[in-house]
């Protein structure tokens, strides 16, 4: 098991290729669940046919499935894939926020941008005697510094899960895949001009917590992973049993060069023989730092036990050991969810909840749903801002809410039939409700479609104001709504769908015919 | 646009003729180089004749393709792409049409070919798609613009002056940028009914060439005679497909549908005529005539477009100078073009004067359009469907089926691909320094997780 010193040489550029190849990893699957957007843009941008996937990341979120579970939506448990990634999570630990997650993989990339943070590494240091000729530690590595990661990433945890039960929004809003999965659609709808204009009103709103991710990693190596991800904690509770583990040898001189590259601070200060598992993902950084070549990672069966258990044969405390670590007392790494951050964070999931009705005091003006949407108070309970329907609606009129529905309505999409109109009736196969990953839009018949309905704004129209014969939202509407009568255009309330097409169409600057909502019409 | 005049044509054709029209053009070369090219030539077929046979048909009529585009020309079509329903359904131009004209117009030697239309009313892939369109750009390669909605981009439009139009605000509009910088323009209606203008045809088509179409429906019809006068986006050829016709019933004068001529015959009639020309007025004159029994006169765009000075509206008088003619394909001389009197019998276009076709297959004569096809099989039996429309039924895909997506996994292949070869590059590295050790057994089965996580993901 344990590596013999290299060749600093040959571990260089043993270091290049895991570098490289933990990269190649990352954006592969960066790609991989940037996929189904790239469709798109491709679609919108060279008007060939292209299909519409569903996103290839949200339905591996076990926040997502805890959030169906707290919702007693047992049926969330047949898609096997988020049981799937914490079964893996038991083998390889958080190897999901190493190498697969892409909001890592995008702080990764920027944390070079961090040129203050750039040090060059450090020399090893020989290990000075102490007074007994054993080797002591260097003067460089605190002993008792027990700064380790904070415990704030359970307190979301729980906090997002309780405002769960009332409020999916909430977990929307703080799942790391969501927020990634709605930046990348913004920036991919501002980048590709996908007709969705007020987007940049969007991305200065709910993309901000993105931005503030980003800024966090300037100031510290995955600062969001370490202390606030909500998923990271929900991994990190199963990667505590991880059967991947970092050894280090006896070689290991307390020179803490592996603490000084270590992102997710894993690596106790106190104590460079012991991992917390809770943070590690397995990025392989340490490995071809350490000056001496001691660090080595292999599967065991609960190899960490077995280790600690060996060590306390022996010196307990005194310099590094012939063989293997030890544990001089434990480090108080690998936080478990305790009392505290169970109190904790409930209580500050229901000081959230509580803040829910705060929000809808200020209510905006009501808002044209997707077809087959849940009934609004519902919808925007439900509604988990990811942006999937944006994305796949075919004629880019679903569009996120910014400011007008008031401030519970914000990124929850609405249809904007002037910029483009819904096609459920009849040749979209209702891909909004398709894509949806929390069934706040149900599929529905085509001939149930019912979002609002048309109204003639008889001082605009061309035919009702200056008799002109125009019907060219006569021409447009499929279901034979908007007839002419008399020469006048009315709208048949039966018949209408409130799909927008005679909204769009309307040669009227702001156009004469408008869908309106069934609450504003009541 | 510039008129050619005869003695330019025949010196620049010189060399051409050679290569449009071989076997049918030899026996009359010597009288064509002679007389006049007829404004307006109608090309007639069978239910047996291909779309592009009746266009050959037709243009040779007219003096071939290689009289309006010129080796080394930048050509834009406008064919009709605007409505998602499936071919056969006389709602955008007819797949194979447009393949032949793009072919046709390739062989004369466009150097570049744009397909440009307004997809107002769909998505444009949808259309594209749905109506088969999209199918024949691609296999052909030719570029497309396309703009969906109601308003096409700014960057793709430029200001046109018309400045015989009547209305003041259409003296000046944006139109497609590519229509009007093309050295040729060809503009491809379909002989449909309208729920405006109760029939459209190749002047209501060239709407498809404004950035905003829906802004001339102010003044509908003095708009469509106004951007069909003197401009710099007037098309050097119109072509008229009536090789299907949608009529109106009563009120249902929807210019697009899902009826086809065997689900319902009173709406889609088969008529296989192709009218070629380069007077829009006289094709519009001749099609109310022909195919939908009104007076030109009764269609007012077509009125205010003749007095305007577009074109000629007198069918009649076209036909005796000769400037309106009727080939049948595999006839070599023109036939004598019949008009039906409006009043005398509704709905039945020129049958009187039908002569055989000495075509390659003895041709029946077409039937009389109360029963619009020969086929004996009732209207609306799916064998009989399946059997006249093929292309319909093979082609027009599920909704929900827009694309199929088995190509798209494969490029989704290569970010696998990535994942899996950085992966294989992390693990080989542990397995080869620990090959020789006995800790090896441990480290086999890393690789095969990492492999098969990576190919989960990307099953997904």
């Amino acid at each position: 098991m344990l590596a013999k010193p290299m060749a600093a040489e040959q571990q260089r550029r043993r270091g290049r290729l895991d570098r490289a190849g933990r990269r190649s990893v990352q954006l592969g699957f960066l790609l991989l669940f940037l996929y189904p957007l790239i469709l798109t843009a491709y679609q919108r941008t060279t008007a060939r046919a292209a299909p519409s996937f569903t996103s290839w990341l949200l339905p591996w979120d076990p926040l997502l499935l805890a959030g169906h579970l707290v919702h007693r939506n047992w049926g969330a448990l047949v898609i096997a894939a988020p049981l799937l990634l914490l079964a893996f999570t038991l083998l390889l630990g958080r190897f999901f926020c190493g190498w697969v997650c892409p909001i890592g993989t995008v702080l990764d990339l920027v944390r070079p941008l961090a040129f203050w943070r750039r040090r060059k590494p450090r020399p090893p240091r020989a290990i000075p005697a102490d007074r007994s000729g054993k080797p002591g530690r260097p003067p460089g590595v605190r002993l008792f510094d027990r700064r380790t990661n904070s415990r704030l990433r359970y307190f979301v945890l729980i906090a997002v899960l309780a405002a769960g039960i009332f409020s999916l929004q909430a977990l929307g809003l703080l799942d790391p895949l969501v927020i990634f999965q709605r930046t990348a659609t913004a920036l991919a709808s501002n980048a590709f001009a996908l007709r969705m204009p007020a987007l940049r009103t969007f991305f200065s709103l709910i993309s901000l917590l993105f931005l503030a991710i980003l800024l966090l990693e300037l100031w510290q190596p995955r600062f969001w992973c370490r202390n606030l991800c909500p998923l990271g904690a929900l991994i990190s509770v199963f990667a505590r049993f991880s059967l991947l583990n970092r050894r280090v040898s006896d070689a290991c001189t307390l020179c803490g060069e592996c603490q000084h590259v270590c992102a997710m601070n894993a690596i106790p200060r106190r104590e460079p023989h012991d991992t917390d598992y809770t943070a590690c993902t397995f990025c392989l950084e340490c490995e071809s730092a350490c000056p001496n070549g001691g660090i080595s990672f292999g599967f065991g069966t609960l190899a960490h036990k077995r280790w600690q258990r060996a060590a306390r044969n022996g010196q307990m405390g005194r310099g590094p050991q012939r063989q293997g670590s030890y544990v001089a007392k434990p480090t108080g790494f690998g936080h478990q969810i305790g009392r505290r951050e169970l109190i904790g964070g409930v209580t500050a999931g229901m000081a959230g909840v509580a803040l829910l009705p705060a929000l809808r005091l200020t209510r905006g003006r009501a808002l044209l749903r997707p077809p087959g949407a849940l009934p609004e108070e519902e919808f925007v309970r439900t509604c988990i801002l990811c942006q999937e329907c944006v994305r796949v609606c075919p004629t880019g009129g679903l569009k996120p809410t910014a400011l007008e529905g008031g401030p519970a309505a914000i990124g929850t999409p609405h249809l904007v039939p002037r910029v483009g109109a819904c096609t459920r009736n009849p040749s979209c196969p209702h891909l909004c409700a398709q894509v949806c990953p929390v069934a706040a839009i149900r599929p529905i018949a085509a001939d149930q479609v019912r979002i609002g309905r048309a109204v003639v704004e008889h001082d605009l129209c061309l035919a009702w104001d200056q008799q002109v014969k125009c019907l060219v939202c006569v021409e447009a509407c499929l279901v034979e709504a908007a007839q002419v009568y008399n020469g006048r255009i009315i709208v048949d309330p039966t018949r209408c769908t409130g799909c927008g097409r005679c909204e769009n169409a309307c040669p009227v600057a702001g156009s004469a015919i408008h869908v309106k909502p069934f609450a504003e019409l009541t | 646009m510039r008129k050619i005049t005869r003695r330019e044509f025949i010196v620049r054709t010189a060399g051409l003729a050679a290569a449009c029209e071989i076997g049918r053009r030899l026996g009359m070369a010597g009288a064509t180089a002679a007389e006049t090219w007829p404004a307006v030539v109608v090309g007639r077929g069978t239910n047996a004749d291909t779309a592009a046979a009746i266009l050959k048909t037709a243009l040779d009529g007219l003096g071939g393709i290689g009289r309006f585009v010129k080796p080394g020309q930048t050509v834009v079509i406008k064919p009709n792409a605007t409505w998602a329903y499936p071919p056969g359904t006389a709602s955008s131009t007819d797949p194979d049409l447009l393949r032949a004209l793009i072919q046709m117009v390739r062989e004369a030697g466009a150097k570049r070919i744009i397909v440009v239309d307004r997809s107002t009313l769909w998505p444009t892939a949808e259309a594209l798609q749905i109506s088969g369109l999209g199918k024949v750009l691609d296999e052909t390669g030719v570029e497309k613009i396309i703009p969906e909605g109601y308003l096409a981009p700014a960057q793709l439009c430029t200001m046109v002056e018309f400045p015989k139009a009547r209305v003041p605000e259409f003296r000046k509009i944006p139109i497609l940028k590519a229509a009007v910088e093309a050295d040729v323009r060809i503009n491809m209606a379909v002989a449909k009914s309208h729920l405006v203008t109760k029939y459209t045809m190749c002047l209501k088509h060239m709407m498809g060439f404004m950035q905003q179409p829906n802004a001339l429906h102010v003044q509908l019809e003095q708009g469509i005679a106004d951007i069909n006068t003197e401009s710099a986006v007037r098309p050097h050829l119109h072509i008229l497909e009536a090789i299907r016709v949608r009529l109106p019933v009563g009120a249902a004068r929807q210019a697009g549908g899902e009826e086809n001529e065997i689900a319902n015959p009173r709406r889609v009639k088969r008529l296989n005529e192709i009218v070629v020309g380069t007077d829009p007025v006289l094709i519009d004159a001749y099609g109310c005539i022909n195919y939908f029994s009104i007076k030109p006169q009764e269609l007012t765009h077509v009125k205010f477009a003749a007095e305007a000075g577009v074109g000629e509206i007198d069918v009649e008088k076209a036909i005796a100078a000769g400037r309106l003619q009727t080939f049948i394909v595999g006839r070599a001389t023109p036939t004598p073009t019949a008009t039906s009197t409006p009043t005398a019998t509704r709905m039945a276009p020129a049958t009187a004067t039908r002569t055989s076709t000495p075509g390659p297959s003895p041709t029946p004569t077409r039937a009389p359009t109360n029963t619009p096809l020969p086929t004996p099989e009732p209207y609306n039996a799916p064998a009989a469907a399946t059997r006249s429309h093929p292309k319909a039924e093979a082609e027009a895909p599920a909704p929900g089926n827009l694309a199929d997506p088995t190509p798209f996994f494969g490029v989704a292949l290569i970010p696998a691909a990535a994942v899996v070869a950085g992966a294989s590059i992390v693990m080989r590295q542990r397995l080869g320094h620990q090959a020789p050790r006995p800790a090896e057994a441990p480290s086999a089965p890393s690789e095969s997780e990492e492999d098969a996580d990576a190919g989960e993901t990307d099953g997904r």
